[in-house]
This record gives structure tokens, sequence and C-alpha cells, in this order.
């Protein structure tokens, strides 16, 4: 199948099954370089499990994942790491023993032993992320916000071409999604960082995405521009009850 | 070697596993609801052990007839231990846990060297050179009592969690946590009632091995170990596996020491758990 | 951190002169001390920084004395060559440990299981390794002691005094190291969250692998020493899980993970054990066990209330915080 020439990530007919329940099935999307893409979908749609598939937490059943050109289906989540997708999790996971600085050079390291320049990285994402002033402080110590902004640092310091995403805007204020929002569109400018991102809040989906994807029952059920997402029946039905669009 | 006589050492070996098997089953239910690694197992083996001589040095005491009180005994002592010390640890990280038993196992051994001594004691009842013929097999009186009371024990530790109200809510708490919180299940005590249980296994299993071997304080630890193996073995978690694998200790134990020197019995079941560890590290059943 | 470096400057320099002061009692008072700090230090790096709790170290502490002691005994290889032989020998006794339980994912308590059960295993069988003596014993030729043989390591205690500072130091030293480049933060990243290290680009299988080899090899080195100063090997001793907890205590009382905490450890642990041991021959109770007793209660208590050990709150209190990256590059 001819595929986008600058597409930098190509999920094809992916799918994955958990003790006969099928949480992703036949799901296809692409991203292009330098997009900001979304997935969205009501909760238990999958979107999970999709980007778990990618980051090489676990191997797809079946179907094709190319990155770069590279089939990466079934790779270890480090070489994915290694061949250039950074991720954060759903559920924060900050190595609560270290600094915020000591968590982000954890990323910077990637690739090389050297730690002048894993600090430099590390530096750069924290400055990116308006945390420079906190980098002494230990990981525990920082509030839930914080330490959603520490992940994506982590993530940022391996020098990612794909950022995912997974919720990083849940449970914030709207002053400090609209933050977020910023900083993503600017290293997508600037430095020109592809963004993956799940996102319930849509606040964010509407300012940040180019593209959306939705997921139900692990199925792709729409893309498009988040407009058109926005009023397809179809996407209005799966999400009937949970007043998503505010 | 004749095959009777071999025929003999198994059984004999299967008799004994069935007790060590009751000990793991004890290990395996406390880790399979409170998610503890009782590292003082083989430890509590000993100080019942103990208790079953001490009873019949003093009062001439036969250990079945303590079985009973020692069951009682051990829930009481399996409970607090679970509410006093364990408790706090539920939520720290598995390391913590592990070392605090350590530290429980350390003081109990070295208890019961400074009160009974190195020196191995043993119980010697009326019947303990009895035997029973049956053709060919000649089977050690006090080896069947003692898997008998192995087997009835396992079986009552099977209708309560099958039948009895707190047992299902233990397995409810084991199955899944949060919900038994939501219904309204108070988790602390059932989780004290399971360690309860596990321990008042291994005061049976105790008493029980007192008329079948001789007891020193460095019992404890090495029945630790054994317990591990055991269940490790079987699979954690899995109570049939738990008897399953302490037959099959059992019996390999036996046959080892037929076979090697039966100093070299120790290794056949580190080796076993190895070989386990390696090809199939969930065990030989599957949990519960 | 300019403190610290100070503070631990004065310390090494003040070590370095103490023999003289000290009689031949407190001389191998010392001496243990340092060889716990040492072998505490070795099992921190699995432990502390990288978060796998090996009960069973004392299989490290067996085979490099046998085979350095073997070496020496049967081949009359130099003890510097036999430590060479004992590192190789531990660094594949861990590799097998570790490739057995990483290639799973065995992880906490199994992992820990299974070094007891390699430990006992390897008494066991060394019992009835006839080669280098078996239950009996394996001993090595004394020489006259006032002769300082250091090829030999065989002499004075005061040599072994600065070989035990000699390995404390490197012990020290290799751990700082660590801790400051890519190993030490990868270590440290597996034992806080192992998925979000795999997600930073971690391959943890391999940096576990070298967290044991590395620390196996450390304690080879221990065990060479061991077999050097006391000349006599026995399975059952060397071996015996009680070794293996006493491993353990020096750096969990003192404080997993830190750099010093293992060395303040072994010093609070030592001088405890023969002060214990000195009022229990004065009130004439000789009672064994009574010790192990005191140790659990210990270990018991530390765990409970203070399980980042005593160093930590000491440190901060005379203001010695750890190296933060904030100041340096």
């Amino acid at each position: 199948m001819p595929e986008h020439s600058s597409s930098l990530l190509e999920v094809a007919g992916v799918s994955k099954s958990f003790r006969g329940l099928r949480a992703v099935n036949s799901a296809s999307l692409s991203v292009a370089q330098g997009e900001i893409v979304a997935l969205i979908g009501p909760n238990g749609a999958g979107k999970t499990t999709l980007f778990n598939l990618v980051a090489g937490v676990m191997p797809p059943d079946e179907g094709h994942i190319r990155f770069m050109g590279a089939d990466i289906a079934g790779w270890r989540a480090d070489q994915v790491c290694a061949v250039g997708i950074g991720r954060t999790f759903q559920v924060v996971k900050p190595f609560a023993d270290m600094t915020v600085l000591e968590n982000v050079m954890v990323g910077g390291f990637r690739g090389t032993p050297d730690r002048r320049r894993a600090r430099a990285r590390a530096e750069r994402a924290l400055r990116d992320l308006d945390m420079w002033q906190m980098r002494a402080r230990p990981a525990s110590a920082l509030t839930l916000p914080d330490r959603k902004r520490l992940e994506v640092a982590r993530a940022l310091a391996c020098e990612p071409k794909l950022l995912l995403l997974d919720e990083v805007m849940a449970g914030l204020r709207p002053t400090e999604t609209d933050t977020m929002v910023s900083t993503f569109r600017r290293l997508n400018a600037e430095h020109g960082v592809t963004i993956l991102l799940i996102e319930h809040v849509m606040r964010a989906v509407m300012a940040l995405a180019q593209r959306v994807y939705v997921l139900h029952h692990g199925e792709i059920i729409s893309s498009g521009t988040p407009k058109e997402v926005t009023s397809d029946q179809r996407v209005l039905e799966s999400y009937l009850g949970t007043g998503a669009l505010d | 070697m004749p095959i009777d006589a071999v025929v003999n050492i198994v059984i004999s070996g299967l008799f004994t596993g069935l007790v060590y098997g009751l000990m793991a089953l004890g290990l395996s239910v406390i880790y399979g609801v409170v998610r503890i690694v009782n590292f003082a197992h083989g430890e509590l083996m000993a100080v019942g052990m103990y208790a079953a001589v001490f009873a019949f040095v003093m009062a001439g005491i036969d250990p079945l007839w303590m079985l009973v009180p020692l069951a009682v005994a051990f829930f009481g002592i399996g409970y607090g231990l679970q509410r006093a010390l364990v408790n706090p640890f539920i939520g720290r990280p598995e390391h913590s846990q592990f070392i605090l038993l350590l530290a429980v196992a350390l003081v109990l051994v070295n208890l019961l060297l400074v009160f009974f001594g190195p020196d191995a004691r043993g119980v010697l009842v009326s019947y303990s050179l009895d035997s029973y013929q049956i053709g060919p097999l000649l089977i050690d009186k006090v080896r069947l009592i003692c898997a008998a009371v192995a087997l009835i024990t396992c079986a009552i530790l099977f209708a309560i969690f099958r039948y009895l109200s707190f047992g299902k809510a233990i397995r409810a708490c084991a199955d899944n946590l949060l919900g038994a919180q939501v219904v309204g299940l108070n988790v602390k005590h059932l989780y004290a009632l399971t360690f309860g249980l596990g321990t008042a296994c291994v005061g049976i299993a105790g008493c029980l091995m007192s008329l079948l071997v001789d007891v020193t304080p460095g019992l404890g630890p090495a029945y630790t170990l054994l317990a591990f193996v055991i269940v490790i073995i079987g699979g954690l978690g899995s109570m049939v596996g738990a008897l399953a694998g302490g037959v099959l200790i059992g019996v390999s134990e036996s046959v080892a020491g037929l076979l090697f020197t039966p100093s070299a019995k120790g290794m056949v079941s580190f080796a076993l758990m190895i070989l386990v560890l390696v090809f199939r590290p969930q065990g030989l059943f599957k949990a519960r | 951190m300019q403190r610290s470096i100070l503070a631990l400057v004065v310390l090494l320099a003040v070590l370095l002169v103490l023999p003289f002061a000290l009689d031949r009692y407190m001389l191998s008072v010392m001496i243990l001390i340092l060889y716990f700090a040492f072998v505490g230090q070795a099992w921190n790096v699995m432990m502390g920084f990288c978060g796998q709790l090996s009960l069973g170290h004392a299989l490290y502490v067996g085979l490099g004395a046998y085979t350095s002691a073997a070496l020496y005994q049967h081949f009359e290889l130099i003890p510097w060559v036999g430590m060479i032989a004992a590192v190789l020998v531990c660094v594949a006794a861990a590799s097998i440990i570790g490739w057995l339980a990483f290639r799973f994912g065995i992880g906490g308590t199994y992992f820990a299981l299974l070094t007891i059960a390699f430990a006992e295993f390897t008494r066991i069988g060394f019992e009835h390794f006839d080669w280098v003596g078996g239950t009996a014993g394996f001993f090595l030729r004394v020489t006259q002691q006032s002769r300082m043989d250091v090829l030999n390591l065989r002499g004075d205690p005061i040599m072994f005094y600065y070989l035990a500072l000699a390995l404390a130091v490197a012990g020290f030293l290799l751990s700082a190291w660590l801790l400051r480049g890519r190993l030490g933060f990868y270590f440290r990243a597996i034992r806080d969250n192992e998925e979000a290290a795999r997600a930073a680009g971690v391959n943890v299988f391999r940096y576990k692998m070298y967290a044991v080899q590395i620390s196996g090899g450390m304690t080879a080195l221990a065990g060479v020493f061991f077999a050097f100063y006391y000349n006599n090997l026995f399975p059952e001793q060397i071996f015996h899980i009680s070794r293996s907890i006493e491993i353990i205590l020096a750096p969990i009382i003192g404080g997993i993970g830190t750099l010093f905490g293992p060395v303040l450890g072994a010093a609070v642990l030592t001088l405890a054990s023969e002060g214990i041991n000195a009022a229990l021959e004065a009130l004439g109770h000789e009672i064994p066990g009574v010790k192990q007793i005191l140790y659990g209660v210990a270990l018991g208590l530390s765990i409970m209330f203070m399980p980042h050990g005593i160093w930590p709150g000491i440190a901060r209190r005379l203001g010695f915080t750890r190296a933060r990256d904030d100041s340096d590059a």
C-alpha cells in the first residue's frame, strides 16, 4: 500500500486481544513528519493499548507498525525509544528517589554514555517545559501537573522524533492546559517534534491537533480535521452520554 | 535394590511430602491473598515442632493431642503477627516486607536456640516404630497418620474457602481487592484471618513433623527454603500446587537419599526449583 | 559537596595512621569494620542502586575465597593472580543467576529466593567437594606471622588492615563513580520504575545483569581477603545464609543506596557486636544466639522506623547533602 512519503509512523491493520477480548481491532493510522495528531474516543476504546503496541510494551497479534520505514512491531520498549519514539504514561511514573534533573537525565543518556551530554539534553528539555528552576527537587515531592510535565521532559530528553502523549492534560486546570498546549505547539514548530496524543480534554484537542482519529471498541471509526470529526454522526453517537464536547 | 524397598521409600517420601505440602499450603494461602511472602514460615514450623516436643517432654502429651491446641494457638499468632507487624507494611516496597519477616525469622530461630539449645530433639511415642504390613509393603504407622491428618487439614481448608462465608470473603479480597473494599469487607480483618489460617496450617504441620523428624533450630531456615521451593514448583497461589509440590519434593528427597548420599538430597530440591524457574516460572499449576 | 569531600579525606587520613595507635584486638575489630564496609558496599550496588535484593551474597564470598585459596594451595598461584580468577568465577556465577532470573522478569522475592537457593546449593556442593577439603575444611599454608609477605598475603595483621582499607576505599570510589555515570542513572531508574526506565531507553535486562555482575565481582575480592586472612574455609560456615544476612545488615541499618551508609552501618554494627560480646562475657552469659536476636530486633526496628537507614538523617544534620547535579557539570 503506497504510503505518504513523509509518513513518520504508519500503523496498519493492528489488532490485540486480551483473553478473548479484542482491545484493538484492525486499527490503522498514520502520522506524517511534523504533524500533531490526536487519538480520541470514549473510555475503554483501546487508545492506551494502541499506544502500548506502538511503544513496544507488547507485540500486536496482527498488523504492521512502521516507523521511518522500519518495521518495529514487537520491538522492546527501549528499542523503540532508541529508534526515536518517546512516550509518557497515563498514570505518571516518575523515578521517585531521584531529583527532577536526574529523572530527565535518564532520558538524556539515551544513545550516549556521556554525562555532560545527558545533562545538556536534560537542561534543554527542562527549560522547554519551564521546569529548570525545580531541577533539584525530588520527584516524589512534585504535584501531579508537575509530574506530568516531568514525564514529558524525560521523554523529550531522549530527543525523539515522535512523541506519544497519553492524556497529559488530565487533571489540569484550564490555565495549565493552555500552557501545555502552547508548549507543545512551540516544540512542534521550533524543534520539529511530531506528536501523537491521546486526549479527553477536547479544549486541548481542538487547539492542538491538525488531524484526529476516533477510536471506539478498538476500531477507528472516523478521521479528519477536528471540526470534521466532532460533527461526524458516528462519533457523536459513540460519545453519547459522556458530554465530552464542552 | 529390591523393588519393594524402593516402593517403600517412595511411599514414605509421599507421606512426608504431604506434611511438607500442608506447610507450603499455609505459605501459598498467605501469599495468594495478602500478597506477603512470609519469610518466617519455616521458623514458625520449627516453633510448632518445638511446641509439640515440649509438650511431650514436659507432660508426656502425644503430639496428636496437641494438634487442635496448636492450630488454635498458631492461628492467634498469625492473626496477631499480621495486624501488629505486617499490616503497616502492606503499602511498602516488597523488599521492606521481606526484610521485616527476615528479622522476625532471625529472632525466632535464635530464641529457639537460646531456649532449647542446638541439640536435636525428637518425639518418640509408643507407636513410633510400628508399621503396617500390606502385602510386600511396609508402611510406617506414624507416617500414615501424619499424611492422613495433613490431607484432612487440607480438605478442611478447601472447604472453608469454598463454603464458609468468611472463606468466600477472603477469596473475594484475593480476586478483587478494590471490589471487596467497595462492598464493605473489612479487609484488614480478613487479611489477618488469612494469615492466621496459613499459620495454623504451619502449626499443624510442625506438630506432625515432630513425629517424623528430630528438630533443631537450624531446621527453621531450611524449612522456609523448602516451603518456597515447593510453592514455586507448585505455583505461587495454587493450593493444589502446594500439595502436589510437597509430594514431589518428598518423593524426590527420598529417592535422592537412595541414589546419592543422604546429605546431598538438599541439592535435589534446589535443582528442581531452578529447573522450574527456567522452564516454567509460573509453576506447574495455575493459581487458584 | 566540598564539605563531604573534605570530611572523607580527613577520615581517610585518620584511618591510614590508626593501626599504630591500636592494640591487636582493636586492630582486628577495625579490619572487620572495613571488611563489612566493603562487602556491604558491593551488595549495595545491586540492592541500593539497582533494587535487586540478594540474600545469597555469601555465595560470592565463598566462591571467591575457595577459588583463590585452591589456586594458591594446589598450584602455588599468588593471590593477586588468584584474585582475577576469583572475580571471573563470581561474575560467571552472577551471570547465570541473573540470566535465569531476568530472562523471565523474575524480580523481587522470587529473585531473592533464587539467590538463597544458589548459595545453599553451592554450600551443599562444596561440602562434598573433596579437592578443597569438603566439610573437613580447607586450610592454607601458614608461615611465620612476623614475615610480611605481600605477594602471598601472609603476615602481620597490619598488612591485612591496609588491604582491607584499600578494598573499602576502592569499593567506595567505584560506587561513587558508578553513581555519576550512565550505569548509575540507569540502575536507579530500574530500581524506581522499570517500565518507565524501558520507555526512557534503558535495556533493563542488560543493566540488571551489569548490576549483579559488578556486585558479584566486587564481593569476590572480599572472599579472597577472607580466605587469606582467616586461612581456613568451611562450606557450612562461609556459604551459610547467616553470612548473607550479616552482609546485608550494615547497608540496611546504615542506609541502602547511599555511599556512606554501608560504611557507617559496618562501624556501628561491628562496634555494637563487640560491645555486646564483651558485655555478655562480663555477665558470665555466653549463650549463643543472643547476639543474633539483637541483630534481628535491630533489623526489624530499623526497617520499620528508619527504612532509609541512620545515615541520611545524620548526613542532613551535618550538612552533607548528596551531590546534586545543579551545581556541577
